[in-house]
């Protein structure tokens, strides 16, 4: 008669009494036996798709922090009408922001919703376009030519558009469908919201047919875009992301849930605001969007809090930075709201602290984890069970990064203060210090995706 | 870390051989580490058991994430590890979902 020891290991080496485990119910194709889906399924795109974006979003953050070195002194007299500070800030979210998030997105849905990337090939085209697209519209704005703007703004539409329909058939056939999806999906719709109210912004610079309404469509787009598209996106993945690095599984998730509900709500009484809604439903869909933000932060919090992880990587550091820059943003937005009539420069302020601080550095944490954590995966991992390879953290070096850490949160929250303080001269040596923060990421990340095994 | 349920039972011994016995297994898995968090699987708490049998070893065991991105290369090295042992025979590894993984399963951090 066979006998067998069944035992549960502990990790110092005596055995302890297994626990009853249930076997997962289905093995994913391609993956060894009773292993679930995993990113090195079929499901996962090669790596060129999602590193092209990503790198191709580094080199936009660069030339974003440039660009704000270029335009400091204007922002810190509170011209956000000028057209070059519109520039400015597409580059941050239009090429830093969402061509991450594309990018992301395209490795992460198949591992947090178990979807398939239906189409790389059209996701190559639409990188493509938009990559293309932003360029010549920055490009345009920057330098005054309207026909670079339609032009850019154009290519753009095109190739978000066809980006948010691709989304939309890869989250149609996900396998899981919970909040994250939710998020996402919802993220997909306020893009195309937030795609038409730029274009239509784009066109008014050629006919001015807007009229005096078109400062009011300008903080409706933004917030669309800022709250419906971005921060549902990040809401929906954080759930996903924050507790697998920071290893705080268990915490309540409640706060989440009510962010991505809030910001949900908030973001769609702006989307209809315009025409639909009367304008009075603007603050209420303001204040639906602060709670969200709130709420938000409750979540991070929770989740730095009950981390069993103690040491925070600079990926982290970031992340932990963009959080209070977060709050920053929520203050300042939520004095812009209540006193309409206020500064141009709190104006200004609030939007900088929530495009750069709070969700370009939420960003920026995120490369410093998804980058490498990719590069790893594609090259180091299938030789991994052979012989020795790198932790992932070991893929680039950690003073570099604490530094550009340092650079890129120090720069973010100075840039904010000076402008509040309207120091032109502050506001150019934090945007330097951000700006020089920026090239340092962009710098390692970009020896990160060439490494391979030796 | 000896003692008698860490030895196979004589039907899976073969005469003249040392088998590693699941304590020794699990001192072998703790060569696999989670690149990403840099711990050990052993020490990150995913190994649930393992089993001595007869014909091979059976390693049941989880994941931090349903979906974790790491599911296969960690898979491959933990059935490479155990096949690289002696007298192991057959290498069977399980995936369970429950119960599920939390980080209190962690058995320290230094």
């Amino acid at each position: 008669m066979p006998t067998a020891t069944s035992e549960r290991p502990a990790a110092n080496g005596a055995a302890r009494p297994a626990a009853a485990p249930r076997a997962a119910r289905s093995a994913a194709p391609g993956a060894g036996p009773g292993i679930g889906p995993s990113l090195g399924t079929a499901l996962a795109p090669p790596l060129r798709l999602p590193a092209e974006h990503l790198l191709s979003a580094l080199a936009f953050y660069v030339a974003g922090g440039l660009g704000l070195v270029w335009m400091a002194p204007v922002l810190a007299r509170g011209g956000f009408a000028d057209a070059r500070v519109a520039a400015v800030t597409h580059l941050f979210t239009l090429g830093w922001i969402t061509t991450t998030i594309m990018g992301a997105l395209y490795q992460l849905l198949p591992v947090a919703l178990g979807g398939r990337v239906r189409w790389p090939r059209l996701g190559h085209a639409t990188f493509a376009a938009h990559v293309a697209g932003v360029a010549a519209f920055a490009g345009g704005l920057a330098t005054g030519r309207t026909g670079l703007v339609v032009a850019g703004a154009g290519l753009v539409a095109v190739g978000l558009l066809a980006f948010a329909v691709h989304l939309a058939v890869m989250l149609r056939g996900a396998a899981r469908r919970g909040v994250t999806w939710g998020c996402v999906a919802a993220a997909d719709a306020f893009l195309v919201v937030a795609l038409t109210l730029g274009f239509l912004l784009a066109l008014d610079l050629r006919t001015g047919f807007l009229g005096p309404g078109r400062f009011t469509l300008v903080a409706l787009h933004l917030h669309v875009a800022a709250a419906g598209w971005v921060f549902l996106v990040i809401i929906g993945i954080s759930r996903r992301l924050l507790p697998m690095f920071l290893l705080s599984h268990g915490v309540s998730e409640g706060p989440g849930e009510a962010a991505a509900w809030l910001v949900a709500s908030g973001a769609g009484v702006l989307a209809l605001a315009h025409h639909v809604l009367p304008m009075a439903a603007m603050p209420a869909g303001a204040g639906l969007l602060a709670a969200g933000g709130a709420a938000f932060l409750v979540q991070g919090w929770l989740h730095f809090r009950g981390r069993r992880r103690p040491r925070l990587d600079p990926g982290l550091r970031l992340v932990a930075g963009a959080l209070v820059l977060l709050g920053v943003a929520l203050v300042l937005g939520v004095t812009s709201m209540l006193t309409t009539a206020g500064s141009p420069r709190l104006h200004v302020a609030y939007v900088t602290a929530l495009l750069v601080g709070g969700l370009g550095l939420f960003v920026a944490g995120h490369h410093y984890k998804i980058l490498p954590f990719l590069v790893w995966h594609h090259r180091f991992g299938p030789v991994a069970a052979e012989r020795p390879v790198p932790m992932v953290s070991e893929l680039f070096s950690e003073g570099p990064a604490l530094a550009a850490v340092g650079l890129q949160m120090a720069g973010a929250a100075g840039l904010v203060a000076s402008i509040a303080a309207g120091s032109p001269v502050g506001a150019r040596m934090c945007a330097a210090a951000l700006a020089l923060g920026a090239i340092v990421q962009a710098v390692q990340l970009a020896a990160v995706a060439r490494r391979r095994p030796a | 870390m000896s003692g008698a349920t860490d030895r196979p039972g004589p039907t899976a011994m073969k005469p003249g051989r040392i088998h590693p016995g699941a304590a020794g297994i699990a001192a072998a898995l703790r060569r696999v580490v989670d690149p990403e968090v840099g711990l050990d699987v052993v020490r990150l708490g995913l190994i649930y058991g393992i089993e001595v049998t007869a014909d091979g070893v059976r390693v049941v065991h989880t994941l931090t994430t349903e979906g974790c991105p790491l599911a296969e290369h960690l898979s491959r090295a933990m059935r490479v590890t155990v096949e690289g042992l002696p007298h192991v025979g057959r290498v069977e590894l399980e995936l369970v979902r429950e119960p599920a993984w939390h980080p209190e399963m962690i058995a320290g951090w230094s």
